[in-house]
């Protein structure tokens, strides 16, 4: 029994959940694991006194809520979980769990109201014992966490995610302790490699900068694509490695390219995650060291991050030291984020990539559209100049949107109009075609 | 020392009976209110308007918190809004176990402004209005027949 809720132990429920499965039959069983939000944060700002106290109201609500149940557990943490024999309503548990445990509750001065997720496993799973009931149950509840959906009933399709998943992650830690010395030591290695997109400036007739943008070609699976791989290095603490390799290969690229038929030299735009921002101490001894590795000019260097990384408050200082040595600061994804433009105004920034969802729609056949787009588009680069922001507009893809949007005053382009993301070795001949072929219009 | 709290609520009633119905079921939750109110030495007042029941309760702490907690898990009502749960010096209502004051057709409050709002202090302002109209109601109908309810 567990003492602090009086209700059964992982150990105590999963041995009722077997002994229910041969009294009733596993197929005629309702499983719903429930996890209050955010729990951590109440117990960070209440204390963990109270929140002991919530977790003992919690459990006390879910077994008068329902007094027909077969089991009460709390798995861990403020993880509980509810058993149901054979002809209950599976929809109206769900509605009384989300009513009657989410009603406010009063401690200690304090009103509390909690919010839950809600993983629910039935007949449906085809589970084979009570264990496998259990891990549906525990698998919806986290892909209720996963998209932020308050309830989701486990289907198949869930566990084969979920084994995906795993796979990717763990075939990503064995590709980063496979080519563990070439990625410490900056060398190039049989997985990770990189491209580079050009960012063009079309009123100086001259590529402005090259994006680094990481690859896995998986030994098996072929090219992974980052949008699938990096969120998983980010999760499970690797980007760190990972970014830091980059950043190295991406100065080192940089540092040979040959300058432009005008005499400049184009820079470097280089991505750092969030996590990475986490240690701001370790961002900047990682852009010192490759700056004097390398002997690239500090001006060449521009940093790339999110909006959603602005989050933290904390960063005014690390983006500032970056500008300090001379490199500039990106935002991607302009406005698709949640940053409010007081801060963005704190930030020291020096370009915003508008994201291509703004210039998707810049030509689209139906006038209404593509006036709301025109209009939506013009806004955000005033919105970004207001804010002595240079514009850069990604995902161009046609001469039709580029001419729309240069009308708007902007000057910096990327998308596949230009050029895909090239290797490193057609770099040299797409800086001298491209001035070529810009001079000669 | 055992401290004094106070706390006001607002929640959507579940009573889909008619009107006059509705009267019968509010005056029973009202009776047995007041009955076990008593013995736990908790006081108050309940008006029950626009479909909306608005009431305070005070009593020591620990008795008022578990008596909250019985509330909640009344499935009478729903969409339960705590204006404010403060420790008090005296209590508003030391006179009624449960003071009742009247059954009104439309809701006097902005419910919506109140549910929407995240300003604690609105929220207490809106605690405060509930209070005086609790009182303010009371007296009147002491004026009538308290011995009805």
């Amino acid at each position: 029994m567990d003492r602090l809720t009086g209700t059964l132990t992982r150990m105590g429920f999963v041995s009722q959940l077997d002994s229910a499965a041969e009294i009733y039959g596993l197929d005629t069983l309702l499983l719903v694991n429930l996890q209050v939000s955010r729990f951590g944060w109440l117990n960070n700002g209440l204390g963990v006194s109270l929140g002991d106290k919530v977790l003992h109201r919690v459990a006390r609500r879910l077994q008068k809520t329902f007094p027909g149940a077969l089991s009460l557990g709390r798995l861990h943490g403020d993880h509980f979980a509810l058993l149901f024999g054979p002809d209950i309503d599976r929809d109206e548990v769900v509605e009384r769990l989300l009513d009657f445990s989410q009603r406010p509750i009063a401690l200690e001065h304090e009103v509390i109201v909690l919010s839950i997720r809600i993983g629910v496993a039935d007949r449906e799973a085809r589970a084979d014992s009570a264990q496998t009931l259990l891990h549906s149950a525990e698998v919806a509840l986290h892909r209720a966490k996963a998209t932020a959906a308050k309830v989701v009933h486990f289907d198949a399709s869930m566990v084969r995610e979920a084994t995906d998943i795993f796979r990717l992650e763990n075939d990503l830690r064995v590709a980063l302790v496979k080519n563990k010395n070439e990625l410490h030591r900056a060398l190039h290695n049989e997985e990770f490699f990189l491209c580079f997109q050009p960012i063009v400036d079309i009123a100086r007739r001259r590529v402005h900068a090259f994006e680094a943008l990481i690859r896995w070609r998986h030994p098996r699976r072929g090219l992974i694509p980052p949008a699938t791989f990096v969120p998983v290095a980010e999760q499970i603490g690797l980007m760190d490695v990972l970014g830091a390799w980059v950043f190295r290969m991406a100065c080192q690229a940089a540092a040979r390219w040959p300058a432009d038929p005008t005499g400049d030299k184009p820079a470097v735009s280089i991505n750092v995650s969030p996590t990475q921002f986490a240690e701001p101490r370790l961002i900047m001894a990682m852009i010192q060291s490759s700056l004097a590795e390398t002997g690239l000019e500090p001006e060449r260097l521009e940093v790339e991050l999110t909006e959603n990384a602005l989050a933290s408050d904390d960063l005014r200082q690390p983006l500032q030291s970056i500008q300090d040595l001379g490199c500039a600061v990106s935002l991607d994804d302009f406005g698709t984020g949640y940053s409010s433009i007081t801060k963005l105004q704190a930030m020291p920034l020096d370009y915003v990539k508008i994201d291509r969802s703004f210039v998707n729609d810049l030509c689209a056949p139906c006038p209404e559209a593509r006036r709301k787009a025109r209009e939506l588009t013009q806004a955000v680069i005033a919105l970004g100049q207001v804010l002595s922001l240079v514009p850069i507009v990604e995902g161009t893809e046609t001469q039709d949107q580029v001419d729309v949007v240069s009308s708007f005053g902007a000057t910096l382009f990327q998308g596949y109009h230009f050029a895909r993301p090239l290797p490193e070795s057609e770099l040299d001949d797409y800086l001298t075609n491209f001035s070529r072929c810009e001079v000669s219009e | 020392m055992t401290w004094l709290s106070q706390i006001a609520y607002i929640s959507k009633s579940n009573l889909t009976a008619p009107p006059n119905q509705v009267k019968d079921n509010v005056t029973s939750i009202l009776r047995t209110a007041q009955s076990n109110n008593a013995t736990i030495g908790v006081t108050g007042a309940l008006l029950y308007s626009g479909g909306y029941f608005c009431q305070v309760l005070e009593g020591e702490t620990d008795n008022l918190e578990e008596l909250f907690e019985t509330i909640q898990m009344d499935s009478r009502h729903k969409e339960i809004t705590v204006l404010y749960f403060d420790q008090i010096d005296e209590r508003g209502f030391s006179d009624w176990s449960m003071a009742f004051a009247g059954i009104e057709e439309a809701m006097r409050f902005d419910i919506q402004g109140i549910k929407d709002s995240t300003d604690q202090v609105a929220m207490r302002d809106a605690g405060r209005d509930l209070l005086t109209t609790l009182h303010h109601l009371i007296q009147q109908h002491q004026g009538l027949d308290r011995s009805t309810l």
